[in-house]
């Protein structure tokens, strides 16, 4: 056990005591510390005096929050078992309603990462060698004291800020947050618009017409779980509401794949159109508002942008009519996606069409509950390098910031960090910061620290370990504290271990709050308990502030469109700023938009490749000013031909040995241009040259072809249709729906799900989730392009040909269970059978793997076990002991998370009723942020499921075949007029 | 047992001789031939073999033991495929076809053996190598006959054209 | 009766009356072949075990990594295995086709080829069977295919083409052995009498003490005819069975009636090709030129024409059935069978098995054995490529577009598909100097009939 005990017994102050009697109170805490985790995993010892809180083989759910997955803190239960925590779920009393994002899953491979460091290292000439606690301390906290002291962290709220600005001023140095998909350039504007310098709430859920200039706000920016949810509430055609989403912008991501509508602007003209709509938005609404802006607004009309925009003038017209007429209308900034050498500007037009719109106080409000933390621009980190260069910075203290990876070569950050004398990293990866600093002091992974985030709306997220360290770490603020009381400033922060200066913030916190009378101990266990507390009284009410003067006469700054392509870089859900990179869920995620999985690509329209004789999968050059990189030509009609797009998040030199050397890295092509006013990092509008290498690449797509071809797969239907067919239908609880017969007449059961086409967003949450709940290997690249992944469950993105364009329906495709299998009787041995239950049961050690059944299967939904996969410790311990780890030569597909079922079939048992409806929520069900997926008893003729299963949109995935699956979707809704064909298959009713 | 042994090299000789010797009125003849003749079964007047019952019995063992099989199998541990019946006659019904085949040539080759009371260690000790060859065979038993029957039969077999006729102890 | 059999034995072997072989010749001509081989004989059959061990390796691999060190994946789950598995099964029908059908129909040319055919068929289904347990993912668990009373209480599903092909596949080795058996129990006694020592206490003990006896003959010639008569409809089911396989399936490009004679046409139309190819080098190894005749080469490239007839009907009604049928996914499934990914094996398939045959209308053709062998080496090559088709791409391209991927054979696929060969050719290189190519005892029969015939003018 040298690694667990070590790390807790001289943890800055922590002992071992303490801890446990804090996580005790936290409830069955002892679970956590007194059995940690088996050193390799293959040994098991029983207990001698077994703890009275554990019951083997039961899973203790800790609170807590991740604020390192994605652009928003994430409340969390950790189900924790013996010791180790296997699964995360969201903690549904946040803004994101317990739902939780790809990313936020794959934090357990991030925890259990092979590669993470287990122990103090020092680097010397030939690398990193291992180093002991204390000399390490020493060392790197004599560095401090020589002045010239930054800190570099990444952005923080609560505790952490003040914590770190403490520190800093304990030590006279510098802190700077360090965030490479800053919110900048938003913040910026609002500043200048409102004079508030907050992030706004975009309250999708409460309009009725959604305008987006290039956020990608289901994938990557500001709140993707929380805004996903919004946007998806606002579209619940079964209670009548269906907002028309357009989306304005040269790429469609994974947000523009689910707009009725698309506005192929040029890129970095988004302000351009952004001013016009509201010119015309401005000249039809009339009132105080639209006077004020007037003015301002007045060159810009549609006329006059549309050149420039490469957009109609009527489009812009038509858009403007649709704002002015929508009751409650919201427009979306540009966000990252867009983000030019004029973001700001861009930002500021949107804030202004949402002032005139009226959108402005109403579904955009400055109500305090998007907090997050500050970060230094691009320019302020430009300036640190200079700093670094000029040998103004003696001492680099990195504490969870990988700038060496994160900011472009361009900046030249790698070079400058070389002249720093000492570079201190305080982080749990060996990334490409932690593998240049001279020393690395490993902290803990936020799921083994404390800590706390502010979740906006006066909420606070309380952070606790969920298990014992797995490794020779500490936490992040504790290095921080012994490097300060090393430099003979410990005293200075008035604690000696980050827990209690947490607890005592805590303590100053409840004064003034709410519960400012409750007893210290039971409020702090309550906040434990459930995950936070409130800390200030329930938001103002939402105010509308008003338009600044500087706003009303602004002079905007305009990206001049060359003839030349545009480059766009943009972050994607799964490896975001590149975190996710070294987590094999996430690089075995195809993205939502290409389906690509384990590699880079550039996106270019086919018209483009065309002339240059490119088909998917050829290597390209991709040429800037600022660099070159050779990567393979993705075919995608979602881009405007005059761009190309590449993705962010890969090509990393360090940081595991999944990331290392795989991809290209995006940011090597920009020449660290950035955005005048807010000098944030210019990710688009860059001039790029694609040449055609001539040889093939080999890329990974995850889905064989595009279109359904009209089998009865991805229904799509306009917002009439489904407007008439739901008032026409009439569902009758008294009867059950056809699939419901498929069960053992004496079981009370029949599992079925519903799965709502129409909110899903395609983010692919579920997919990760199931890999976590059930133990699914990541197979790689290589086994990837042969076409044997293992994923149970694929999001199936179909495009449907509409009017001017198309759709995109994506298809969560897994197991159907059918009644009506024909994977069950092809199969010699009864691997493959129906359960009592209706499900399709597959006996793992029963099956011998002639792999007839996957070739019967019409949903191809079974995967068959080509090799034995590899768990390498401590991946190991993240597997779910209630489900098998299949090996070779078997075939393997999704249950309904049958081991859910189980259990909860045994707790009714317990208390002798029958399962109630919602009670089983499949890891699937449980992460969608936007609820498309309903899980239930289908014989129920009263449960969520059975009721949806008869709705008006229902409809079974290849009916023809007849074979009644207990899985019913419901057919994706558009306002985009649908071609014929389409048209015939969209009325037809099935439900 | 003694008796004549005569060889002939063609098949009508012999059957000509069988003729002769049965009006005669010898009946015990051993018939020795290389190839598969019927002239000659007919000839000595052999009645079809039973050995087609033995196949007929073999092939209603193998359909009952099959149905057998695979309905009571299906009974004991009754697993639902796709919604069909426990006993699924059309399915089972193609093993029952090929087990009756099976039994059916089985117990035939049995009976054969059987019959033929194969397989036997020794030879008969009337059996010539050329009657695997060329040759064809007939031995006349002649046990307590006198020498001029001995000479009769002999006489008889060198005019039907035997090739070459002894006298086998 | 005997007549007409004595002219037709005199037409088989077109040699002069007087020059006619005796029963001796006959038996001597027929078994020297069985002799001490030369160098060349150990030369080809040491490539054939040398070709068997590499296959073995491979497969040994396969096991001890996995499944995937084929090629195959999701969704082609089936490749290369399945397809030589129903390649070989096809094989196997020419032999017993030649010795029971043509039996009943009396049609006496095929006396010098049954042998040999239905050894070929043994063989072939030897080497059938062994692709089940290579494709299997846990070949070490293929027991639980087998219906005997375990402790898990649990038998096979008997719903299963899989078990039906174990049945049907059993039964049909079982009876062609007994069938070919049969036939050389007069043969191994007249080996037993032809030679001395070892040799002949092992010829002695396998011909059963037979001594051809009338009475012996009445019964073996009832079983003779017997085996004839229930072989016959063996031989349709059993690759019926197999087409099952695919037939049950609910996959566009598989599930289709016209499948069970569809295949089985397909299968004899390999088989006879596959006999003819082995024919025309025994016979010149051999020296059996004044038994294997012109005539007999001429009559099996009828029957292969024939055979290829249906088979390019077969091919055409399925396009046929397919516009009939009016679904757009059957349709989507076989347009992409002729021009997608797989249009290459697709038209090699056509090429080989429909146009090349066509050349055998002329009688030319027919008379020329190298020309012959040519054309039989086409449409076995053809018909590999017949299963390949119908097998991939099917599976390539079914109802779920977002599932479609195309598969490519692995190194361990096609070195596991040429030791199939070599294992096949191994069996036969043995079974060639150790029993009589042709049946003695037949050919015997009918040279006794035609001397008789000789004797009446």
């Amino acid at each position: 056990m040298n690694n667990g005990d070590g790390s807790i017994d001289n943890n800055g102050g922590t002992t071992r005591r303490e801890f446990l009697r804090v996580l005790g109170v936290a409830g069955a805490g002892a679970a956590a510390v007194s059995c940690g985790p088996p050193d390799t995993g293959d040994r098991l010892i029983p207990y001698l005096i077994p703890p009275d809180d554990i019951v083997p083989g039961t899973n203790v759910s800790y609170a807590t929050v991740l604020t390192g997955a994605g652009p928003e803190p994430l409340g969390l239960h950790a189900t924790v078992r013996d010791g180790r925590v296997m699964k995360l779920e969201g903690n549904p009393s946040f803004p994101h309603r317990g739902r939780l994002s790809a990313l936020a899953h794959s934090a357990l491979q991030d925890l259990y990462d092979p590669d993470r460091i287990r122990g103090p290292l020092r680097r010397d000439g030939s690398g990193p060698v291992q180093a002991a606690w204390d000399e390490a301390i020493a060392a790197a906290g004599s560095a401090l004291t020589g002045g010239g002291l930054v800190l570099l962290t990444g952005p923080a709220t609560g505790t952490a800020r003040r914590f770190y600005s403490e520190w800093v001023a304990a030590l006279g140095a510098e802190w700077m947050a360090y965030e490479p998909l800053g919110l900048e350039a938003h913040r910026t504007a609002q500043r200048i618009a409102f004079g508030r310098d907050e992030i706004p709430l975009y309250a999708l859920d409460e309009a009725d017409h959604v305008v987006c200039f290039g956020a990608d706000f289901i994938g990557t920016w500001l709140a993707p779980v929380e805004l996903a949810a919004r946007y998806s509430a606002s579209r619940f055609v079964d209670r009548g509401r269906h907002a028309k989403f357009t989306f304005v912008g040269p790429r469609l991501s994974i947000s523009g794949l689910n707009a009725d509508e698309w506005v192929p602007a040029r890129a970095g003209t988004e302000t351009l159109v952004a001013l016009a709509v509201a010119h015309e938005v401005a000249r039809r609404a009339g009132g105080g508002r639209a006077a004020r802006v007037r003015a301002v607004l007045a060159p810009y009309t549609p006329e006059a942008v549309a050149e420039t925009a490469d957009v109609p003038a009527q489009r812009i017209r038509a858009l403007a009519g649709e704002i002015a007429a929508a009751r409650a209308p919201v427009a979306l900034p540009p966000g990252t996606a867009a983000q030019g050498v004029t973001a700001t500007d861009a930002h500021l037009a949107v804030a202004l069409l949402n002032y005139v719109s009226g959108a402005s106080g109403r579904t955009v409000r400055f109500d305090g509950s998007m907090v997050r933390g500050r970060a230094a621009s691009y320019a302020e980190m430009a300036g640190l390098v200079r700093r670094m260069t000029g040998g103004e910075v003696t001492t680099l203290v990195i504490a969870g910031a990988n700038p060496a990876y994160g900011m472009p070569k361009a900046s030249g950050f790698a070079e400058a960090l070389e002249r720093v004398p000492n570079v201190i990293s305080i982080s749990p990866h060996l990334d490409e910061t932690a593998a240049a600093a001279g020393w690395i002091l490993p902290s803990h992974h936020e799921l083994e620290a404390w800590g706390d985030a502010e979740m906006g709306s006066g909420l606070r997220a309380l952070a606790q370990p969920v298990m014992r360290p797995l490794f020779d770490t500490r936490q992040r603020e504790d290095i921080l504290l012994q490097l300060a009381e090393e430099a003979g400033r410990g005293n200075a922060l008035g604690a000696s271990d980050y827990r209690s200066y947490l607890q005592a913030t805590w303590q100053e916190l409840q004064a003034t709050s709410p519960d400012a009378s409750r007893p210290f101990d039971e409020w702090w266990r309550e906040a434990l308990v459930s995950g936070g507390a409130r800390i200030t009284a329930a938001a103002p009410a939402a105010s509308s502030p008003p338009l600044t003067a500087a706003a009303a006469s602004h002079r905007f700054a305009l990206a001049e469109a060359g003839d030349e392509l545009a480059l766009v870089t943009y972050p994607t859900l799964q490896l975001y700023d590149g975190r996710g990179a070294n987590r094999s869920w996430m690089q075995e995620l195809p993205d939502a938009v290409t389906k690509v999985v384990w590699n880079s690509w550039v996106e270019i329209h086919p018209e483009t490749a065309e002339p240059l004789g490119l088909s998917t999968g050829d290597l390209v050059e991709v040429r800037t000013e600022g660099g070159s990189v050779t990567t393979h030509a993705y075919l995608y009609r979602g881009i405007r031909p005059d761009t190309v797009a590449v993705p962010l998040g890969q090509g990393h030199s360090e940081y595991g040995r999944t990331a290392r050397g795989r991809g290209v890295n995006a940011l090597d092509l920009l020449d660290g241009a950035s955005d005048g006013r807010s000098g944030a990092l210019a990710f688009t509008g860059t001039a790029v040259s694609i040449t055609a290498v001539g040889r093939r690449g080999r890329l990974a797509i995850m889905q064989g072809h595009d279109v359904d071809e009209d089998r009865e797969i991805a229904e799509l239907m306009t917002a009439e249709e489904a407007r008439t067919a739901i008032a026409g239908h009439h569902v009758d609880l008294s009867e059950l729906v056809e699939a419901a017969y498929d069960s053992d007449p004496n079981s009370p059961y029949r599992w079925g799900m519903s799965i709502d086409l129409n909110a899903c967003t395609g983010c692919g949450a579920c997919v990760t989730a199931c890999y976590a709940e059930n133990n699914l290997p990541s197979v790689g690249e290589d086994l990837c392009a042969q076409g044997r992944e293992m994923s149970w469950m694929q999001v199936m993105r179909y495009f449907e040909e509409v009017e001017d364009g198309f759709q995109t329906v994506n298809v969560p495709l897994l197991c159907q269970q059918c009644g009506d299998a024909p994977c069950e009787p092809v199969c010699p041995v009864y691997a493959a059978y129906h359960t009592a239950e209706g499900l399709n049961g597959q006996i793992y050690n029963r099956c011998v793997g002639t792999r007839y059944c996957a070739n019967n299967c019409p949903y191809k939904v079974r995967r068959f076990n080509w090799f034995t996969s590899e768990f390498p410790y401590p991946l190991n311990l993240q597997l779910n002991p209630d489900v098998t780890v299949r090996s070779k030569g078997v075939m393997e597909k999704c249950t309904f998370c049958i081991q859910r079922i189980n259990r909860a079939k045994l707790d009714a048992k317990a208390e002798s009723r029958l399962v109630a409806d919602g009670e089983i929520q499949t890891a699937c069900m449980q992460s969608c942020p936007t609820q498309a997926i309903t899980f239930g008893n289908l014989k129920d003729p009263t449960s969520r499921v059975s009721v949806l299963a008869r709705g008006a949109r229902a409809y079974n995935m290849l009916g023809e075949l007849n074979t009644r699956p207990a899985i019913s979707y419901l057919r994706s809704v558009t306002h985009a007029a649908l071609v014929e064909d389409d048209h015939g298959q969209g009325g037809d009713g099935h439900g | 047992m003694s008796g004549i042994l005569a060889q002939y090299d063609s098949l009508g000789a012999t059957r000509q001789a069988i003729e002769r010797l049965r009006s005669e009125g010898h009946e015990q003849l051993d018939v020795f031939t290389p190839v598969m003749s019927p002239e000659l079964e007919e000839a000595l007047g052999i009645e079809s073999s039973p050995v087609r019952r033995w196949a007929l019995i073999g092939g209603i063992t193998g359909f009952v033991t099959a149905l057998a099989l695979t309905s009571l199998t299906a009974l004991a541990y009754p697993i639902v495929t796709q919604g069909k019946p426990i006993v699924s006659l059309p399915a089972f019904f193609i093993i029952m076809f090929e087990m009756t085949i099976l039994f059916s040539g089985l117990f035939g080759f049995a009976g054969v053996l059987f019959h033929t009371r194969k397989p036997a260690r020794r030879l008969s000790p009337h059996y010539r190598p050329a009657f695997s060859n060329d040759r064809f065979g007939i031995f006349v038993p002649a046990v307590g006959a006198t020498e001029a029957d001995r000479v009769a039969i002999e006489r008889l077999l060198r005019e039907s054209g035997a090739v070459e006729v002894e006298v086998s102890e | 009766m005997t007549t007409d059999r004595a002219a037709m034995a005199t037409a088989e072997i077109e040699v002069p009356r007087e020059s006619l072989p005796t029963l001796a010749d006959a038996n001597r001509d027929i078994s020297r072949p069985i002799s001490p081989p030369r160098w060349r004989y150990w030369l080809v059959l040491g490539i054939c075990a040398a070709l068997i061990l590499a296959a073995a390796v491979a497969w040994t691999i396969q096991i001890r990594r996995g499944m995937g060190m084929a090629g195959i994946n999701n969704p082609v789950n089936w490749g290369v295995y399945i397809v030589t598995f129903v390649f070989w099964v096809g094989i196997a029908h020419s032999g017993t086709l030649i010795s029971a059908v043509l039996y009943l129909f009396r049609s006496g040319w095929r006396t010098t080829i049954n042998r040999a055919a239905e050894a070929m068929t043994i063989f072939a289904v030897m080497t059938a069977g062994l692709f089940p347990l290579i494709h299997l993912g846990r070949v070490w668990y293929f027991y639980y295919l087998v219906p005997y009373p375990s402790t898990r209480l649990l038998w096979p599903n008997f719903r299963s083409p899989l078990v039906w092909d174990m049945f049907a596949i059993g039964t049909y080795f079982t009876i062609s052995l007994v069938f070919w058996y049969l036939g050389l129990i007069p043969d191994l006694a007249s080996l037993r009498d032809k030679f001395t020592g070892v040799k002949k206490k092992l010829y002695g003990a396998f011909s059963l003490g037979w001594q051809g006896t009338v009475r012996d003959w009445s019964h073996y010639r009832r079983l003779y005819l017997y085996l004839a008569g229930i072989a016959t409809p063996l031989v349709l089911s059993v690759h019926s069975v197999v087409s099952w396989d695919f037939a049950v399936g609910i996959v566009p490009g598989w599930h289709s009636t016209i499948f069970a004679p569809y295949f089985v046409a397909g299968a004899i139309f390999s088989g006879i090709a596959m006999v003819i190819t082995i024919m025309i080098p025994l016979r010149w190894a051999f020296g059996l030129e004044k038994y294997l005749t012109k005539y007999h080469f001429d009559n099996m490239a009828k029957l292969l024409l024939v055979t290829s007839l249906i088979v390019g009907y077969a091919y055409a009604m399925e396009y046929f059935l397919t516009w009939y049928s009016a679904d757009p996914i059957e349709q989507e499934s076989f347009r992409w069978r002729a021009t997608g990914y797989y249009a290459g094996p697709f038209w090699i398939m056509m090429f080989c098995n429909v146009v090349v045959p066509m050349s055998l209308w002329f009688k030319r053709t027919r008379n020329s054995l190298a020309a012959l062998f040519v054309v039989t080496i086409f449409v076995n090559v053809g018909m590999w490529y017949e299963r390949f088709v119908i097998v991939v791409t099917s599976i390539a391209h079914e109802f779920e577009p977002g599932g479609w991927h195309v598969y490519t054979p692995s190194l361990t696929e096609i070195t596991i598909l040429v030791g199939s060969f070599a294992w096949f050719f191994f069996w036969f290189l043995l079974f060639s100097k150790t029993l009589p190519v042709i049946s003695i005892a037949e050919v015997k029969e009918h040279l006794a009939h035609a001397h008789e015939h000789e004797h009446r003018e």
